[in-house]
């Protein structure tokens, strides 16, 4: 089978599978509790003891990084459910309804698009205030219109093909024809989307928490744990290096699996523009 | 005058080597239109990509092809740069796809000019707009400035054919170069690729899988299947009395006034079949034992009718 | 085709102006006021009121949305509420660093991935060509500001060879300084963009180097040189000029990033600190100004279009 050919799609799957386990398992795995402080036993280097070191209140940060992962991993898949849900809905609208509607949702995600969306979240995040709740919102209301597009562009290429125009000749109806042959068409693509809106998700949780404006401590994630750090960096390598690490790889991996499933479904990355768009 | 001799042609396929023209041998002269004829996948654009050097880099060649007493090697491929343009040109077969879209269609012919014989820029699109006219594509100064879009498939053809001939080359390789056209431009560029034969004495390897185009302008015809050549015979002769099972079945395939059904050429199975055996042998109706075991080879029956058969057709 | 290039350019004013709405409208509308942002001071709620009144931000929305926008079209972007001066006259002070850091990044990684990109392209399947995309998929994936931080750590502290913060030693102004500055945000700038860019460049060229069209130029016996110059790049201009644009977001959330990361004095730095104090007159302004300048990208890359593509003129 081509999806078990497909190394990086291994690869990536394996690293998935792995981080996810740790974030299930991290209470068993975690050799302290994240949230117990040490004073005395500040800004230890790694050791038997504490694998990744300690932190500025001695908090051990192997364990922490492990809870962290639970956070991460929650934001990453939640935002991802939110942008693939609204993006693909408005995605569907837009391309069944078609004409005016079309046009305001298509225009509203170029809003979205054009804007830097760290900009967007940082004005959101100074209106509200910063919460994990709002993070998650502020990711997924950010990250639907290029699966929007995707959807749309989807569907009406779809729509063309000779599938369909028999479909219909047989008299199926539209809701019949987009439920049962446009949407399972178009899902390759869109799962592809969904994977690679993980790592971004993720990126930009682990960005706001480092600037202080995500998740708040004393609740570790990787991004706040640098925060944490900044000060430290002439001290405690370690004290920024493993949670910066984690951050790396659980983005890698979901590229890597993104990369591997575009292959093994055969689709191709298309950097043409969107004529209709 | 252009000689091929043993041109093999395979792909890396899950550390075997899938081998699609298996040892084809044969020669054109100058002033000769050779047709080459099969069914799809039998490895006759193969040939033709091989012969200009351009097939896919993961693609084994080997054998050689001896031109002007030169001998060239089919797995050097980078020989093939200096060949192509001024010695061999080539026809493609689908002009809307094979003309650059950013450039205007004048630019192909002038382009080549400039590099090869050193033309001037001026001297090199003055020479275009002649080439142009001389090829029907009219008004010539217009055309040259227009661009591929603003073209219909004949007019893009015959873009096509004027870049493969603006050097001159001794030898044209035609691949399927009408089948993306009208019948009716089918005929006029048949009747240019053969005015250029004429006019320069040059050889033409017309490949098509069309019997009807071959017979219109070839002398000599190459039946290929699998990647085998079955049957080498004038065209005359060949239509007259078709000595392999395979030529027979492709003959009577083809539509005709006076028959009311349609012979089908069964299709080629999936399966290989044994390496020592006929690559007909599965499809054939005369099959027998030896047809299974043993590989017949190229044998000549009458002067200039060659066949690859243990009992051809007599 | 003039005719759809301004149609663009008009629904581009339209973005530009629902985007100043719709954070004006959001953050206007989101409860409590700038003096609200920092819970530890105590204010007297008449000098609270005053303040409000004086800026105007106790009027009905829509009244204070169309002064801002009126002011605006005057050129008048308001003072910020932070410092008391003009908006203008403090993203001028910071835009230069900012550009500085940010043009040199852009130009930097779109050539590296522009050449690198073809030499990978060229070479299809090659260990180089696997290495350039293993590359810059681990690229994409390094988060910016822990790159950063790790950079600091080690050419800062374990190795001090550079300066971890700032633009310039103070009392010091030299180019070399500068430079010695600007190294490292430059390199995680760089690294990043470049990662992203050289994956469409190398696909864009894979795509024209598969079309008949090149096959048919080979034939006529033209060198590869002379192909990739004369017949591959032009076509393959086309998606990455349109990738180019479209990263321009990224490119300035990285810089602002970066900026955090290396006290850089740039805009980016400080929208952040301001945003967080939710100085009013500077987000709608640095709004306005970054969806412009995103905006006008979009346009110029339409307006490459025309002059390369004749299919669309």
């Amino acid at each position: 089978m081509r999806l078990l050919n497909n190394s990086s799609l291994f690869f990536g799957f394996t690293l998935i599978t792995g981080l996810v386990m740790i974030a299930i398992l991290a209470p068993l795995l975690a050799t302290h509790s994240p949230y117990q402080t040490d004073v005395d036993n500040w800004l230890q280097a790694p050791s038997q003891q504490h694998l990744f070191g300690t932190d500025r209140l001695g908090r051990d940060i192997f364990s922490r990084v492990l809870y962290g992962a639970r956070i991460s991993l929650t934001v990453g898949l939640l935002a991802t459910f939110l942008s693939v849900g609204i993006g693909t809905l408005l995605g569907l609208m837009a391309s069944f309804y078609g004409g005016l509607i079309d046009m305001l949702i298509m225009r509203f995600a170029d809003i979205v698009l054009v804007f830097p969306s760290l900009l967007l979240v940082l004005t959101l995040v100074a209106i509200f205030e910063p919460a994990i709740w709002l993070v998650i919102l502020v990711i997924g209301c950010t990250g639907w219109p290029s699966v929007a597009r995707l959807v749309r562009g989807e569907v009406l290429r779809l729509r063309q093909s000779d599938f369909v125009a028999s479909a219909r000749l047989l008299g199926a109806t539209n809701r019949r024809i987009i439920l049962q042959h446009l949407l399972p068409n178009a899902l390759g693509p869109v799962l592809v989307a969904a994977t690679l809106c993980v790592p971004a998700a993720v990126m930009t949780e682990a960005g706001l928490s480092y600037l202080g404006l995500g998740v708040q401590l004393p609740m570790p994630t990787w991004g706040n744990m640098l925060r944490d750090a900044q000060a430290y960096l002439r001290y405690a390598w370690w004290y920024a290096f493993f949670p910066g690490l984690f951050i790396f790889l659980t983005v890698f991996s979901f590229h890597l699996a993104g990369e591997g499933l575009r292959q093994a479904l055969g689709i191709d990355r298309s950097t043409r523009r969107n004529k209709s768009a | 005058m252009l000689e091929i001799r043993e041109l093999k042609v395979g792909f890396p396929e899950q550390g075997e080597i899938l081998w699609v023209v298996k040892g084809s041998t044969f020669s054109v002269t100058a002033g000769e239109v050779l047709g080459i004829v099969g069914e799809s996948g039998s490895g006759k654009s193969m040939t033709a990509l091989a012969l200009t050097g351009l097939l896919p880099p993961e693609a084994i060649v080997q054998g050689e092809m001896i031109y002007q007493q030169k001998t060239f090697s089919f797995d050097k491929r980078e020989q093939w740069q200096k060949l192509r343009g001024t010695e061999i040109g080539l026809v493609f077969q689908d002009p809307a796809s094979s003309l650059n879209p950013l450039y205007p269609v004048g630019r192909s012919v002038w382009e080549a000019l400039r590099y090869h014989l050193q033309y001037s820029e001026e001297k090199a699109k003055k020479e275009t707009e002649k080439l142009f006219s001389a090829l029907g594509i009219l008004p010539a100064a217009k055309r040259v400035r227009q661009y591929p879009h603003q073209l219909s498939g004949g007019l893009k053809q015959r873009v096509m054919l004027a870049a493969a001939i603006c050097c001159r080359p001794a030898v044209l390789i035609a691949d399927e170069p009408t089948t993306a056209l009208d019948v009716t431009v089918q005929a006029q560029i048949l009747k240019l690729l053969h005015s250029y034969v004429e006019l320069q004495q040059a050889a033409l390897v017309l490949i098509s899988h069309d019997l009807g185009v071959i017979a219109q302008i070839a002398e000599r015809v190459i039946v290929m299947c699998q990647g085998v050549i079955v049957e080498e015979a004038s065209v005359y002769e060949l239509y007259q009395q078709p000595l392999h099972p395979y030529t027979k079945l492709l003959l009577t395939s083809l539509p005709r006034l006076d028959r009311a059904i349609l012979h089908q050429v069964p299709q080629a199975s999936g399966a290989a079949a044994a390496d020592k055996a006929c690559v007909f042998a599965k499809r054939c109706q005369h099959c027998q034992q030896q047809c299974l075991t043993k590989e017949p080879v190229l044998k000549t029956m009458t002067p200039g009718h060659l066949v690859c058969c243990h009992f051809p057709l007599l | 085709m003039i005719l759809s290039l301004l149609r663009r350019f008009a629904q581009t004013l339209l973005v530009l102006f629902g985007v100043s709405a719709a954070t004006f409208l959001a953050m206007h509308a989101a409860p409590g006021h700038p003096l609200q942002a920092n819970p530890e001071l105590r204010l007297d709620p008449t000098a609270v009121e005053r303040w409000l009144q004086l800026r105007q931000l106790d009027q009905p929305l829509l009244s204070q949305y169309l002064s801002w926008l009126s002011r605006v079209f005057r050129g008048d972007f308001g003072d910020s509420l932070l410092y008391n001066r003009p908006v203008v006259e403090l993203i001028a002070e910071r835009l230069p660093s900012t550009l500085l850091l940010t043009v040199t990044a852009f130009c930097l990684a779109l050539f590296l991935a522009i050449v690198i990109g073809i030499y990978a392209a060229t070479r299809q399947n090659s260990w180089l060509d696997r290495f350039v995309c293993t590359l810059s998929l681990a690229g994409i994936s390094v988060p910016n500001f822990w790159f950063g931080i790790v950079l600091i750590i080690l050419f800062a502290y374990r190795f001090p060879l550079l300066p971890s913060v700032g633009l310039r030693t103070p009392g010091d102004g030299s180019l070399l300084d500068i430079l010695r500055h600007m190294l490292m945000p430059l390199f995680v700038m760089v690294a990043g963009n470049f990662a992203h860019y050289v994956r469409y460049v190398r696909s864009a060229i894979l795509d024209v180097l598969n079309q008949d069209y090149i096959r048919a130029v080979r034939s006529r016996g033209l060198q590869e040189k002379e192909i990739l110059y004369r017949h591959v790049l032009p076509n393959a201009a086309i998606p990455i000029i349109t990738i180019a644009a479209l990263s321009l977001p990224r490119l300035f959330t990285g810089a602002m990033v970066a900026e955090y990361v290396f006290g850089w004095p740039g805009i980016g730095r400080w929208i952040i600190t301001s945003t967080m104090a939710r100085d009013y007159p500077v987000i709608m302004t640095v709004n306005l100004y970054t969806a412009s300048l995103v905006a006008m990208a979009n346009f110029l890359a339409d307006a490459l279009y025309l002059l390369i593509d004749p299919r669309t003129r």
